[in-house]
C-alpha cells in the first residue's frame, strides 16, 4: 500500500548540480553521482570488494550507514577456515566435503568448491595486506580446531584449519581491509542510508538511491555494477547476537526490486542467549554441570535427551527449550524464556573454568549466579539465506527455463548473499571466509565484464521518484503505533513461531501473525519529522526492511515440508532429497510473499574434485 | 591532545597472545609458539578531531545528540551497543560541551579494547581513566558487578572472559555436545 499506490505524477524543477523533487508537503534535494562501481555496506565483504575494485582501476564508491570499522564483522571472534596445512596435512577438498556435509547438501557444490579452493589464496592475501594472524613458533599462520572440521573426507580425524588473529579476527580483518581501501582511494559515503536499487526498464541495475543522514539530502549513485554487502537480518528475531545494525537492508532492497531472496528459512541458533540482551552464555557452562529448568523447576532435558541431558547437541537443546516455552512452562512474566541454573556449581569452577560468566550474567541480566538462575533462550547467530548469487557473486533469478539468469549490474557478497555455500547450516568459521572470498570474487567478476570509465546509460527519468515519495509519506506517517511497538511484535512472532521449534501449526499461525504485523505497519506513527539525524525515521526504514525479511522467512519455512540443517520440523522429521533438494525463493509482490524454487547445483566446476552425493547428516 | 595521546597508547599496545592449545593440538605443535607480532596500527575513526560541537540552537543540539546516540548504539558489537548505547541515551541530554568532547574520545576507541577496559579484562591506558565519560560508564559496570556478581565467582582482573562460542573445546577432552 505504501509503495504500490504511490503516484508517479511528481512535479520536477531543474537545477545545475542537483534537482529539487517536490511532493505534497516538502522539497527534497537530490544529488547525482557516477562511479564505475558502487558497494553498499562497509563490513568485511564490502571492504574486500572495494579493495579489489580499486586494484582493478575502477572508480568506486562505498555507501555505508556506519563507519566501516563499526560493522558487525568486528564482533567475529572465531577465525577463518582455509586448508593451509600448517598444523598437519590438509587439502581444500576435505574442507569442501565438510562444508557440503555441514550444509546438509543444500549448498551449491560449484560455489563451495570455489570458496574452499580459493580459501588459502584469500588468506595469504590478507596476510600480505598486513592482517596480524597468530603464529606458530616457525612463523607459520597458527591454525586451530573448530567443530565439524575433518581430514580425509571425514575419515581422518580432527582438522586444524581455522586461522585467527588472537580473539579478534573480525576486528583485525576490518581494520586491515579498511586500511587497504584507504590506500586505494575508495570514496566512502559514511552515514548514508541506502534506500533502494535503481533498476532500469530492462531489468538492469543502474545503482542505488541513498539518504545522507547528516544533511537530509538524497543521492543517486549511478554505476555499471552495484555490490550489496549489507550483512544479515538477525534483528528480525527477539533474541539475536547481532549488533543492532543487522537489519537486512540489502535483502529488502532486492525484494522491493522484484527479485527473490533465497533460503531465508535457514537460520542458525545458539541455545543460551541472555533474555532481552542476546549476549551468549557459553555451552561450556552446561559442560561444567549447568542445568536448564522450566517454570515447574523440572530439569526438562532429562525428558528430551535421557542420556545426554543438558549436554545434548545444540539443536536438540534449543528445540527442547522452545517446546517448553510453547507448552506454557516457560519462566518470567510472559513465560517466554528458560532458567539456566549455575548456583549449585562450586564458585571456583565459575571463576577458573568459566571466567566472565558471573560478570556477564550480572551486567546483562542483573543476576547473581550463586543465588539466581540466568534467564536464557535460543538466540539467532547467523542467517544462511540471503540474496541468491552464483559463485561469481552475480545476483541470479529464474527467467523462463533458466534458473540461473544473471541480473545485469547487480551483485552481492557476505552474509547478505546466498552463494549458496552454507546451504542449510553454516560450518563454523566459514562465515569470515565467505566474506573475503566472495567480496574478492565480485571485484574479479566486475573486472571480467566491465572496464573502468565505461560510458553508462542515463538513469530513467523517474529513477528514485517512487522511493522519495514513499520516504516522504513515511516521514509524515501519523498512525497510532510507534515503530518500537511494531518491531517488538514482529520479533516476538519470529521468536515464538519461526525459531527452532517448527510444526505446521506453529508456522501456519506464524504466517498469519507476521502478515498481520506487516499490515500494522500501515498504522505506524513517527514523532520526528526531520530529515537530518532522524533516528525515528532510520529505525522505521530499518523496520520495513526487517519485516520483509521476516515475512519471507516465515512463509519459506512453512512451505518446506522436510527437516534439513537448521530447519528442523517436528512433523517432517527427515530430510527429503527427492522433493526438497532445491532452493527456496521468496518474492515480495504487492506486499505478499510468492514462493518459487530453483535447483541446487550438484555439479562441481571442473574435474579437480568430484561432487559429493547426498547422505544422511550425522555427527 | 588527549586524543592524540590515546591513539599513541593504542598503537603501542600489543594484541593478546594466542589462546592456549588443547592437549590434542599441542601434540602436533612445537612445544611453544611465539606471541603475535606488533599488529598493523589501527585506524581511528577520529570523531573527536572532526565533529563540530554546536549547541547554539535547539536544532543543532538535536542533531548532535541524535548523532551521538546513533553512534553509541550502533557499535557493531552487541555488548557495547547495550552498555554504551544505554548509558549515552540516558545521559547525553544533560551533557555539556566538555563531556561531549570526552564522549567523542570514547567513541573513537576500538570495540574489543573498549569492552575489555570497561570490564577489567585489561588495564585501560592511564589517560583514559581520567576521561569522565569513560570513568562514569566503567563505574556503572563496576556497580552492576558489585551488586550482582559474588566475589568468589568473579574472574581475576586481567583474565579474558570465556566467549559465547567456544568450539575450541570440542574435541577428545572437551564436553561431548554441539552439532557442528
Amino acid at each position: 500500500m505504501w509503495r504500490s499506490c504511490v503516484s508517479r505524477g511528481l512535479s520536477r524543477a531543474k537545477a545545475s548540480a542537483s534537482r529539487l523533487l517536490s511532493t505534497a508537503s516538502s522539497s527534497y534535494t537530490v544529488v547525482d553521482h557516477t562511479y564505475d562501481a558502487v558497494v553498499v555496506g562497509a563490513g568485511g565483504a564490502g571492504l574486500r570488494a572495494a579493495i579489489g575494485l580499486s586494484e582493478h582501476g575502477f572508480n568506486t564508491a562505498c555507501i555505508t550507514k556506519l563507519f566501516p570499522t563499526r560493522s558487525h564483522t568486528v564482533a567475529a571472534q572465531g577465525g577463518i577456515n582455509a586448508a593451509l596445512g600448517n598444523m598437519s596435512e590438509d587439502d581444500w577438498r576435505w574442507h569442501m566435503y565438510d562444508t557440503v556435509k555441514g550444509s546438509d547438501w543444500l549448498g551449491d557444490q560449484d560455489s563451495i568448491q570455489y570458496m574452499c579452493r580459493e580459501a588459502p589464496k584469500a588468506v595469504i592475501e590478507l596476510e600480505n595486506y598486513g592482517l596480524p594472524f597468530s603464529r606458530t613458533e616457525e612463523g607459520k599462520i597458527y591454525q586451530r580446531a573448530f567443530g565439524g572440521q575433518s581430514l580425509d573426507f571425514g575419515k581422518g580425524g580432527q582438522a586444524y584449519r581455522c586461522a585467527c588473529a588472537a580473539d579478534r579476527t573480525g576486528h583485525a580483518m576490518l581494520h586491515t581491509l579498511y586500511g587497504q581501501a584507504m590506500k586505494h582511494n575508495t570514496q566512502f559515503f559514511v552515514e548514508y542510508f541506502a534506500l533502494d536499487l535503481l533498476m532500469d526498464n530492462d531489468g538492469k541495475c543502474q545503482g542505488v538511491i541513498a539518504l545522507n543522514m547528516e544533511d537530509g539530502t538524497l543521492h543517486r549513485f549511478r554505476a555499471s555494477n552495484t555490490i550489496l554487502a549489507t550483512g544479515g537480518y538477525g534483528r528480525a528475531y527477539f533474541s539475536a547476537t547481532s549488533a543492532h545494525t543487522c537489519t537486512g537492508d540489502g535483502n529488502a532492497m532486492v525484494a522491493r526490486a522484484g527479485l527473490p531472496l533465497q533460503d531465508l528459512e535457514f537460520v542458525q541458533f545458539h541455545p543460551t542467549g541472555i533474555y532481552g540482551a542476546g549476549c551468549l552464555i557459553t555451552e561450556g557452562s552446561r559442560g561444567e554441570g549447568g542445568i536448564l529448568r522450566n517454570s515447574e523447576g523440572e530439569r526438562f532435558m532429562e525428558r528430551y535427551a535421557p542420556t545426554a541431558k543438558d549436554l545434548a547437541s545444540r539443536d536438540v537443546v534449543s528445540r527442547s527449550m522452545t517446546m517448553e516455552i510453547r507448552e506454557g512452562r516457560g519462566v518470567g512474566p510472559l513465560k517466554d524464556h528458560i532458567y539456566l541454573h549455575l548456583n549449585h556449581l562450586p564458585p571456583e569452577v565459575l571463576k577458573e573454568r568459566l571466567p566472565g560468566i558471573s560478570e556477564t550474567a550480572a551486567i546483562f541480566a542483573g543476576v547473581d549466579v550463586t543465588k539466581e538462575p540466568i534467564p536464557v533462550l535460543p538466540t539467532v547467530h547467523y542467517n544462511m539465506g540471503g540474496i541468491p548469487t552464483n559463485y561469481h557473486g552475480e545476483v541470479v533469478d529464474i527467467k523462463g527455463n533458466n534458473p540461473d539468469a544473471v541480473i545485469p549490474g547487480l551483485m552481492a557478497a557476505g552474509e547478505a548473499a546466498c552463494a549458496s555455500v552454507h546451504g542449510a547450516n553454516r560450518l563454523g568459521a566459514n562465515s569470515l571466509l565467505d566474506i573475503v572470498v566472495f567480496g574478492r570474487a565480485c571485484a574479479n567478476r566486475v573486472a571480467d565484464i566491465s572496464k573502468p570509465g565505461e560510458k553508462q546509460k542515463p538513469l530513467e527519468k523517474d529513477a528514485g521518484e517512487k522511493t522519495i515519495a514513499w520516504l516522504d509519506k513515511l516521514r509524515n506517517a501519523n498512525g497510532s503505533l510507534p515503530t518500537s511497538k511494531i518491531r517488538l511484535n514482529m520479533q516476538r512472532v519470529m521468536q515464538n513461531n519461526a525459531a527452532v521449534f517448527r510444526t505446521q501449526e506453529t508456522l501456519e499461525e506464524g504466517c498469519e501473525l507476521i502478515s498481520k504485523t506487516w499490515e500494522s505497519f500501515h498504522d505506524v506513527k513517527l514523532s520526528d519529522r526531520s530529515l537530518i539525524w532522524n533516528s525515528d525515521l532510520i529505525e522505521t526504514l530499518e523496520l520495513e526492511n526487517l519485516l520483509i525479511n521476516a515475512c519471507i522467512t516465515m512463509y519459506s519455512a512453512e512451505a518446506r515440508k522436510e527437516s534439513r540443517g537448521a530447519h528442523a520440523r517436528e512433523d517432517f522429521t527427515t530430510r527429503d532429497d527427492e522433493k526438497w533438494m532445491k532452493h527456496s525463493l521468496g518474492y515480495w509482490e504487492n506486499e505478499k510473499v510468492r514462493l518459487a524454487y530453483r535447483p541446487v547445483h550438484m555439479k562441481t566446476l571442473d574435474d579437480e574434485v568430484e561432487s559429493f552425493p547426498p547422505k544422511a547428516r550425522v555427527y | 591532545m588527549v586524543a592524540a595521546l590515546l591513539r599513541r597508547a593504542l598503537h603501542l599496545r600489543r594484541v593478546l597472545p594466542s589462546p592456549a592449545v588443547t592437549a590434542a593440538a599441542s601434540q602436533r605443535l612445537i612445544p611453544a609458539f611465539s606471541t603475535t607480532p606488533t599488529p598493523t596500527p589501527t585506524t581511528s575513526q577520529q570523531n573527536a578531531a572532526t565533529t563540530t560541537i554546536d549547541l547554539s540552537s535547539d536544532e543543532s543540539r538535536r542533531r548532535l545528540l541524535n548523532r551521538l546516540v546513533y553512534r553509541s548504539k550502533q557499535r557493531g558489537f552487541l555488548e557495547l551497543d547495550l552498555v554504551l548505547g544505554t548509558w549515552v541515551e540516558q545521559h547525553v541530554h544533560a551533557m555539556d560541551e566538555a563531556n561531549i568532547r570526552a564522549l567523542l574520545q570514547v567513541l573513537d576507541l576500538e570495540n574489543p579494547d573498549l569492552w575489555k577496559w570497561l570490564t577489567s579484562q585489561e588495564q585501560p591506558p592511564e589517560d583514559l581513566n581520567s576521561n569522565p565519560v569513560f570513568a562514569a560508564i566503567k563505574s556503572k559496570v563496576t556497580d552492576n558487578l558489585t551488586k550482582h556478581a559474588s566475589p568468589e565467582t568473579r574472574s581475576t582482573p586481567g583474565q579474558p572472559w570465556v566467549r559465547g562460542w567456544d568450539d575450541i573445546k570440542k574435541g577428545k577432552d572437551g564436553p561431548k555436545y554441539g552439532n557442528q
